[in-house]
């Protein structure tokens, strides 16, 4: 084949830019990190990049619900505690009221604390996260109960609805994150009253009395074993999340991030090439035939 | 027997064609880097010898030579490589072109950067998760409404790009017609030239090279026939049709279609035949591809709107009355007018997140709305709206890739042929220093040749008949 100094010369542009063209691919993979810097560089793997983005969002999200349904169980769980307590010691007045030696005003005195501790219940029940009572079902802009003006063991009725609030923890998986006042706190009410009416009337506790105060703490343990039974499957599921969004990540990172320690070898590999082109080229380009003669 | 002159005459011929070879050597070098140029070379014949055998004949033992004489000067050129490089270049153009063009659609779909569609249509569905968590939360809504109104934007800037994009291929399709007229009328002005140079014998090297030139370039945006005439000419078919007979050149115009993009017609009347070229495929992106990409925008983004309307409107706000319609969009531009409704973005309380009134902690609907996520609402019920989304970044990916690789392997292939067509034709300047030592020689030869003859007559005349004088 005949070759001119124009072939040499546009050889030598060709080969030098396929060879920049490269160095220039390899430097926006190190620059950027990533394998993936636009859909061309690999249709199907950026496909999958965009769905499994989708997803980490989706687990991510998932986790924040999970993290507000946490919250709001573990308010309940104080509450129903706290409220257990209090009503622990409503039994040990009631006993101490039943005792036949006490007079009206012992008793009074024993109503005055009852009422204390009624009130305390009713402020229980309206516990707070935000601005959403807990305990009202969907009318979580109203407190489940009023508190009981002083003398008084009257909370009114329940203010609430029977609304489950679910959270969204997973995948087509929803759990309820609440349980309504008038399950966990209405039968100590009902039974508080009943009590305190007894002790202000200066009678001591009937027995249909001490059996709903009974049953009054019976609904609040139900109620705070409901919570830490949820608490605790929300806790599995958490776990799921975080290492589905772990392996989500490693699945993207796989398909999109650089293998640096290979990208940085092939960049300097192909910056050997080009210099060396460079240089070659150079060389040669500078000889002709005129050069030698005279 | 000759005359005593007679070798005068020869040696002056070697002189001159001497340096006709130099001249032609001189301009060779000096085209060394002109685009097109092919190398020339002087056809040199023997001298018409002496004498023709004739019944007086002069006697001499046989013929004898009368020098060199030039016969013509002549471009190294294979019209055969001309024309496949002329096909060739066609494709280039085309992939070329496309290639381009994608590049600039990849860069509206800027995948898998966080700067995308994708992540904007992530970050709504999660804002309606957030108000589903927290219904009565004025920032959980306020937030949505935000990312909603970022969805849209990008939506529309999507669009919106795709559309100018659209635009300018039209404009391209306008400028590429230009240059088609452009180019035959210097083509035919060319012809006619020729043409006049070729009447008298002569070979219109420069001015075929020239002729060659434009030919290339014509053939990167349409395909032509090139038919060379008897008188030098040359014509170039478009599709059946004379672009360029003769010294005439027939006018490219647009006409406008339905849409009010410019068609490529005759002036004569008919549509041009595009073939494979620059211009078919400004042609095809403007007609086909891009607005491919476009509807598959406006399919998502009505898919989604009306998805989201649907849930909303059977919602109930803040204040009991039943949800509005979330998003607004304009019927066959779907991506491009995509907006929250106006109502409801200047007013939370008016997101429908609970399924019934006086349930300020119920998020069900917001819920229901979050979930539309995976709900399969596109491609006939097999993809949701990411699958949908991924899709159409897969095929811009795929179409680009695709373009980028053609263009690449149709370059190499262009490449090829252009070193071929310059192996011939190319200037070697190697070989032009040779030539000109050679050339030199040659002249210094016949110079010396005259020198021995002139010295041979001082000889006879100056010399000759002094005996003893």
């Amino acid at each position: 084949m005949r070759i001119t100094e124009g072939m040499l010369h546009d050889r030598a542009l060709r080969d030098l830019s396929t060879n920049l063209d490269a160095l220039s691919r390899s430097q926006e993979q190190v620059s950027t990190t990533r394998r993936l810097n636009r859909p061309s560089d690999d249709p199907a793997a950026v496909r999958s990049v965009v769905n499994l983005k989708d997803g980490l969002a989706e687990i991510e999200q998932y986790l924040r619900n999970a993290d507000a349904a946490s919250r709001g169980l573990s308010a309940a769980d104080t509450a129903l505690g706290s409220a257990g307590d209090d009503m622990q010691r409503v039994r040990e007045l009631a006993l101490q009221a039943a005792n036949g030696t006490l007079t009206a005003s012992d008793r009074a005195t024993i109503a005055d604390e009852v009422e204390q501790l009624t009130a305390h219940l009713a402020q229980l029940a309206g516990t707070k996260v935000g601005d959403a009572y807990i305990f009202s079902g969907f009318r979580t802009d109203r407190a489940p109960y009023t508190i009981p003006a002083s003398g008084s063991a009257a909370v009114g009725g329940y203010q609430g609805d029977g609304g489950a609030i679910l959270g969204r923890i997973a995948p087509n998986v929803t759990m309820p994150t609440n349980i309504t006042g008038d399950v966990a706190f209405g039968p100590a009410f009902a039974a508080l009253q009943q009590l305190d009416t007894e002790l202000r009337a200066g009678t001591a506790p009937s027995a249909a009395t001490m059996t709903g105060l009974d049953a009054g703490l019976a609904a609040l343990v139900a109620g705070r074993a409901t919570v830490g039974a949820r608490a605790n499957r929300l806790e599995v599921t958490q776990s799921g999340l975080q290492d589905s969004e772990v392996a989500t990540k490693k699945l993207i990172s796989d398909l999109q991030d650089a293998d640096m320690t290979e990208v940085i070898s092939e960049l300097s590999q192909r910056q050997t090439t080009y210099q060396a082109a460079l240089q070659v080229n150079g060389r040669i380009l500078q000889q002709s035939l005129i050069d030698v003669l005279r | 027997m000759t005359s005593a002159w007679f070798g005068l005459n020869t040696a002056l011929s070697a002189l001159r064609a001497a340096q006709t070879q130099l001249d032609v050597s001189a301009h060779n070098t000096a085209n060394a880097n002109t685009p097109g140029y092919s190398r020339q070379r002087v056809e040199l014949i023997a001298g018409e010898p002496y004498s023709y055998p004739a019944f007086n004949r002069s006697g001499l033992p046989g013929q004898i030579g009368t020098g060199v004489t030039v016969a013509q000067i002549q471009r190294v050129r294979d019209a055969f490589l001309d024309g496949q490089l002329r096909e060739q270049l066609g494709l280039q153009g085309q992939w070329q072109t496309r290639s381009d063009e994608l590049a600039k659609v990849e860069t509206i779909l800027p995948e898998p950067a966080s700067s995308g569609l994708g992540s904007a249509l992530s970050t709504f569905w999660n804002a309606w998760q957030d108000v589903a968590t927290d219904p009565s939360s004025t920032a959980a809504r306020t937030a949505l409404l935000e990312q909603a109104a970022t969805l849209a934007q990008r939506f529309g800037s999507a669009a919106g790009q795709l559309k100018s994009l659209i635009g300018g291929q039209d404009y391209q399709v306008g400028q590429q017609v230009a240059s088609v007229n452009d180019l035959a009328a210097r083509i035919a002005s060319l012809n006619a030239q020729i043409q006049r140079v070729a009447v008298t014998g002569d070979q219109p090297n420069d001015l075929a090279d020239q002729r060659d030139q434009l030919l290339a370039q014509l053939s990167t945006i349409l395909p032509v026939d090139v038919q060379p005439q008897a008188d030098g000419t040359v014509n170039v078919l478009v599709g059946g049709t004379d672009l360029v007979s003769g010294l005439r050149a027939r006018a490219v115009t647009t006409a406008p279609d339905a849409v009010g993009h410019a068609v490529p017609t005759w002036s004569s009347g008919g549509a041009v035949e595009l073939g494979d070229g620059r211009l078919a495929q400004y042609v095809a992106l403007r007609d086909t591809v891009l607005p491919g990409y476009l509807a598959q925008l406006n399919t998502l983004a009505k898919g989604i709107a009306d998805a989201v309307n649907g849930l909303h409107q059977s919602g109930v706000d803040e204040s009991g009355a039943a949800g509005l319609a979330f998003f607004t969009y304009a019927t066959g531009d779907e991506a491009a007018s995509l907006a929250v409704n106006a109502a409801v973005a200047a007013d939370p309380t008016k997101v429908a997140a609970a399924t019934a009134a006086n349930q300020p902690g119920d998020g069900g609907q917001a819920g229901a709305i979050a979930d539309l996520r995976s709900a399969l609402l596109f491609g006939s019920g097999t993809q949701s709206a990411t699958d949908f989304y991924a899709g159409l970044v897969g095929r811009v990916g795929s179409d680009t890739r695709q373009a980028a690789d053609m263009a690449t392997n149709q370059g190499l292939v262009v490449d090829h042929l252009q070193q071929l067509q310059q192996s011939t034709s190319g200037v070697s300047l190697d070989e032009e220093a040779a030539d000109m030592i050679r050339f030199q020689h040659a002249y210094q030869a016949a110079a010396r040749v005259i020198t021995a003859m002139d010295e041979m007559l001082d000889q006879l005349v100056n010399r000759t008949g002094l005996v003893g004088r």
